[in-house]
This record gives C-alpha cells, sequence and structure tokens, in this order.
C-alpha cells in the first residue's frame, strides 16, 4: 500500500503571546513543531505499515527550508521518504493555491490512501485537506479520531461530529484527516532518527511541479489579507482581592440573579 | 457576470434544521442593511438541504430568510460531503450569489471547501466578524477572523471570484426574529449520481461528561491549575444548576473530556453567566467564551488576562472563593 501524507510546520501558538505596548505578536523564541493533527496523520500511516509492512509512506510538506528539520524527526518515527514543497514563488498562498501546489506535487506520486490533519493551528482553516481531495477528485473523510480497520481495498474509520460518532467505511483511493485527540504518536527511533540526520531530502519546486507562476503563492490566490491587527481587549471590570467575603457574597448575588432570570 | 443576493446554507440533519443557519439568516440581514446604504439592493435567500425540510421553510422566514430555495431528496436526509457539494455547486452556478455563508460545523467545515473549489473562489474560515466594505463603489465583504490561536486577526477580502464565501461559526451570531413574509419557495431541481462510495456502518450519540455547552445558561469552567479540584468545581457546577466546562489547558490536564473544552478550538459558548476558575486567558480560551453576558473570574495571579474580558474579577483560589459562595447560596 502506499500512503501519502500531508505534514505542516507551524509555531507552537500556545507559546505564542501579544506585547500589550507594540500591540503585535511576540515570535521571538517561539519554536516550530509539527502541527498536532498532522502528526497524528503520521502515526495512523505508521500504525498501517505497522500491519502491512510492504506499506510505503511518504511525507510532502510544503514550507520555508529549515522544515527539513521536521522532515528529519519524521524519518526518526519511520516514514520511508519525505520531501519538501519549497520555491520563493509559492509563498504567501492560501488555501486554494495551497491546495493546488499539493495536488500538483502528490500527482508525481502513486498512493492509495491520501493522510493529513483535519487543520493547522496556525491558520484553523480546515480547508486545505478538502480542496486537495477536490483537485484530486477523490472521496474524502474528515474528522477522523481513529482507524478501525485496514483491508488492501478499504479503511474503515470512525468520524467525529460535534454530538455524535460516526463509523464509515471508504474505498481507495481517498483522502482522510485526522484529529489528535484520540491518537497518541509515537516516539522517534534513536537509530532512525541518527540515520535521518545522513539523508537527502530532496526538494520540489515550481519546475517539479510544472506549476504556472500564475497559479501559486500569493499570486495564485482568491483570497487576500487586507489588514492583520491584535485584538484591543476590553477594559477591567469590577476587581475584588482582599476580601473573600465580599467576593463571595457578590459571587452568589450574580448566580442568585440568573437562577431567578 | 450578473451576481446578486446573499445566500446562506441552512443544513438539516435527518430533519433537524441546526440553529447556525438561522443566526447566519439574521447577521445576512444586517449585511442587507449595509448593502442597501450603498444603494446595492440585496436579498437573503435560505438554502434549505435535506429530505422532508419543508417545515423549516417558514422558521427560515421568520429568521430572515427573504426568499427560500429548497433542495429536497432522500439521498440528502443526511448531509454527506459527495451530495451537499453538489446541491450547493449547483445552486451557485445557477443564481449566481454575491454572498454564501456557510455554518462552520463537522458539516460545514468538510464541504464549504470542496464548494469553493469547485466553483473557483477563494474561501474564509470560521469568520467571526462581518460587514460590506464602507469604501465607496465595493461591494467587498470584510470578513474578520483569528489566527495565530486567537492571538492574532486578519481580515480577509475575495476580490476576484465569486461568491464571496465564508464560514462561521456557531454561537458567534444570534438569530433575530426578523419575520419576514413566508412567500412560495423556489423548488430546485436536483439529480445527482453518486461516485464516491462511503458506507456509513453505524451512528452513534457520543457520551458528553457536562451536558450541551451550547444551550448551558450558566457555564462554570476551570483551569489548567484545576486539575486536581475538577470533583469540587463539578460539584459546585451542580449545585447552582450550571455547566461544567474546561479550558484547553484543563483538557490537556487529561483529567476531563476534550468534549467540554470551550475556546477556539473547542466549543464557542454565550451563556448568560460564565464562572471562569483558575483560567488564565489565553486567547484561544477567550475567543470562545467573550460574549457571555456576564463573566466572573477568579484567579490568584492579579495579572491574569482573563481579567482583561471580566465583569468581575476576584484575585485568590477559585476553590476556596467558591467554598465561601456556598455560604451565601
Amino acid at each position: 500500500m502506499k500512503i501519502i501524507v500531508l505534514v505542516k510546520q507551524v509555531p507552537n501558538t500556545t507559546e505564542i503571546k501579544v506585547d500589550p505596548i507594540k500591540g503585535t505578536l511576540i515570535r521571538d523564541g517561539v519554536d516550530s513543531i509539527i502541527n498536532p493533527d498532522d502528526r497524528a496523520s503520521v502515526e495512523c500511516a505508521l500504525m498501517i505499515k505497522d500491519q502491512f509492512p510492504e506499506t510505503h509512506v511518504r511525507v510532502l510538506t510544503m514550507g520555508p527550508k529549515q522544515a527539513v528539520g521536521m522532515l528529519q524527526e519524521l524519518y526518526g518515527m519511520g516514514v520511508d521518504e519525505c520531501s519538501l514543497i519549497n520555491d520563493a514563488i509559492f509563498a504567501g498562498a492560501d488555501t486554494w493555491a495551497t491546495s493546488l501546489t499539493l495536488s500538483k506535487a502528490i500527482a508525481l506520486y502513486e498512493y492509495d490512501l491520501i493522510l493529513a490533519g483535519r487543520q493547522a493551528i496556525d491558520g484553523d482553516t480546515a480547508q486545505v485537506g478538502p480542496q486537495v481531495a477536490e483537485w484530486l477528485d477523490l472521496p474524502q473523510v474528515t474528522y477522523v479520531s481513529s482507524i478501525k480497520e485496514v483491508t488492501d481495498k478499504n479503511i474503515t474509520v470512525v468520524k467525529s461530529y460535534e454530538d455524535m460518532e460516526e463509523v464509515c467505511r471508504v474505498s481507495f483511493p481517498c483522502l482522510i484527516t485526522t484529529l489528535a485527540d484520540q491518537i497518541k504518536p509515537r516516539l522517534g527511533n534513536f537509530s532512525l532518527v541518527w540515520e535521518s540526520n545522513q539523508r537527502e531530502i530532496p526538494i520540489l519546486t515550481s519546475v517539479e511541479l510544472k506549476a504556472d507562476p500564475k497559479e501559486v503563492g500569493l499570486k495564485g490566490s482568491l483570497t487576500q489579507v487586507k489588514k492583520t491587527f491584535v485584538k484591543s481587549v476590553s477594559k477591567k471590570g469590577q476587581m475584588i482581592k482582599d476580601d473573600i467575603e465580599l467576593a463571595a457574597k457578590t459571587i452568589a448575588d450574580i448566580i442568585h440573579q440568573n437562577n431567578h432570570a | 457576470m450578473n451576481v446578486k443576493d446573499i445566500y446562506v446554507y441552512i443544513e438539516v440533519r435527518e430533519q433537524t434544521a441546526l440553529d447556525v443557519g438561522f443566526q447566519l439568516l439574521s447577521l445576512s440581514q444586517t449585511l442587507k442593511e449595509q448593502y442597501a446604504a450603498k444603494s446595492i439592493a440585496q436579498d437573503v435567500v435560505a438554502v434549505l438541504v435535506g429530505h422532508n425540510v419543508e417545515k423549516h421553510i417558514k422558521t427560515c422566514h421568520d429568521y430572515g430568510a427573504d426568499k427560500v430555495v429548497v433542495v429536497d431528496h432522500e439521498v440528502l436526509n443526511f448531509p454527506t460531503t459527495e451530495a451537499v457539494t453538489h446541491a450547493l455547486t449547483q445552486v451557485i452556478k445557477t443564481f449566481n450569489p454575491e454572498c454564501f455563508l456557510i455554518g462552520a460545523t463537522v458539516v460545514g467545515r468538510d464541504i464549504a471547501p470542496r464548494v469553493a473549489a469547485r466553483v473557483a473562489t477563494g474561501l474564509t474560515a470560521d469568520a467571526t466578524h462581518l460587514e460590506v466594505d464602507p469604501a465607496d463603489d465595493s461591494r467587498l465583504l470584510l470578513m474578520t477572523r483569528p489566527a495565530f490561536g486567537g492571538n492574532l486577526y486578519g481580515t480577509i477580502i475575495c476580490p476576484f471570484s465569486y461568491p464571496q464565501m465564508s464560514s462561521i461559526r456557531p454561537e458567534v451570531f444570534v438569530k433575530v426574529l426578523y419575520e419576514r413574509p413566508v412567500v412560495e419557495p423556489i423548488r430546485f431541481d436536483f439529480s445527482f449520481t453518486p461516485k464516491h462510495t462511503i458506507e456509513v456502518l453505524e451512528r452513534k450519540v457520543k457520551h458528553k461528561e457536562g451536558g450541551d455547552l451550547k444551550k448551558a445558561h450558566m457555564i462554570l469552567a476551570g483551569g489548567r491549575s484545576m486539575a486536581n479540584h475538577v470533583e469540587k468545581l463539578q460539584e459546585f457546577a451542580s449545585s447552582i444548576n450550571a455547566t461544567f466546562a474546561a479550558s484547553r489547558g484543563l483538557v490537556e490536564s487529561g483529567k476531563v473530556g476534550k468534549d467540554i473544552q470551550v475556546g477556539q478550538t473547542g466549543t464557542s459558548v454565550r451563556p448568560a453567566l460564565y464562572i471562569a476558575c483558575g483560567i488564565s486567558g489565553a486567547a484561544q480560551h477567550t475567543a470562545g467564551m467573550e460574549n457571555a453576558q456576564t463573566i466572573i473570574a477568579i484567579n490568584t495571579d492579579p495579572e491574569a488576562s482573563i481579567f482583561q474580558f471580566s465583569h468581575l474579577g476576584v484575585v485568590g483560589d477559585a476553590v476556596e472563593v467558591l467554598k465561601e459562595v456556598q455560604k451565601y447560596l
């Protein structure tokens, strides 16, 4: 079986803080991580490889050159091949241009299954997976919390809705997006990590993808960012400190009002 | 191309119409007024997709639809990716809407990207604020959304293609009783040959720890620092008929399930009262609760950013403070 996993390197958004005076994001010292939902996808691919050892797992990522470090970490987890999609003209892409670029890269290879994280923690759009499926005309199952069964013809997964779970079976080829919540990724194997440092990571540019500069990156995007801003927070309300009795009475009063509203 | 009107997808799952569709119809009435102020006439059109959905037509008008397009077919009884993508794509190609809004539910976020790609237009995800560009001669929708865990906001435009599409999370906007007159619906001729086979083997209701957060009148939520006091908070919450919820930090501690997480990556809520216990107030969290009518925050750190959002801030240990509150209930 041939599996392609789409992975993104992201800033650890839980560490990002806002400079309250300048009103900008403080990104210094914020480390880059493998997007958690994507890491779950890698784990799913490797679980399938555990079951069917002849499975080939290929990781594709689009991003700056520094993402090579992340790919080496993924070799350490046990993936077979990684490629970095990198070209100056790919920069600034919205989900439309990103998904088109990824689809062109995917089309270079054979695959039965494409796995991707549901969404990335920097943009949180959840759009790239379904749009890749659309470009490639594949069935998709999004919001997958676990994989139940894999055969050589199809995959059975649990899809998570707001208030419901669905077990469904989809034939290959297909695209699945995964949730990080219930899938615990394995740690890197030390000797694989060691070997991976020696491995060359191939770079796919617009030449390999035969991408028209007009259809990728910022130029190829259908949406534009008009402006960005840091949210101005509202003024503080009433504060109580050092008087637990006053605080308790006030809170109880507010609860009473709401219980009788 | 002549584009016109604001279309809203009304998601129906097994005959139940989701509230977010009605919330977006009401929002669209506001956008319609903004367009009208620029002498651009728009109608608000509900796209009601499902099977046996007649009973929802009046509700659509009640919450702001001027017209209703009905796409009724048995394959649409539960919204699947392929069938709904096909239905919405056909509707867009037939009517050429100026704007198209979709609730960012699990279903909405599954189909909206495919619809946008198929009709070759841009899509903004999870917008939290929409307005018509006030600049002269502009018909653009300004779609503002959070990114970087809610630390940064971006205003997105879709200047070259139609419709201008956005998904919007449930409970970000409220539904308003506009009571638009009921008119004869436009029945859309839906023909569909499925190509992708996805076999559904089972659907079952998820076990929820904390009741339905969205409908909760009062919510009491704990942060990471409350990991060893979850039971006490739950007891207190049930004693005042509040629903218990958690920040991402508390969910990550492993003490509670993801189902009760409030925040940008959890559930957005707007209860009458929200009591935040030991929650520092990361943007990720506040993005999901800042619309609560009254917010009480209890935190030992007087500089905690949650106090920037609270109507009443108490500096102290939440467990101690709530123990004291109990005396006055």
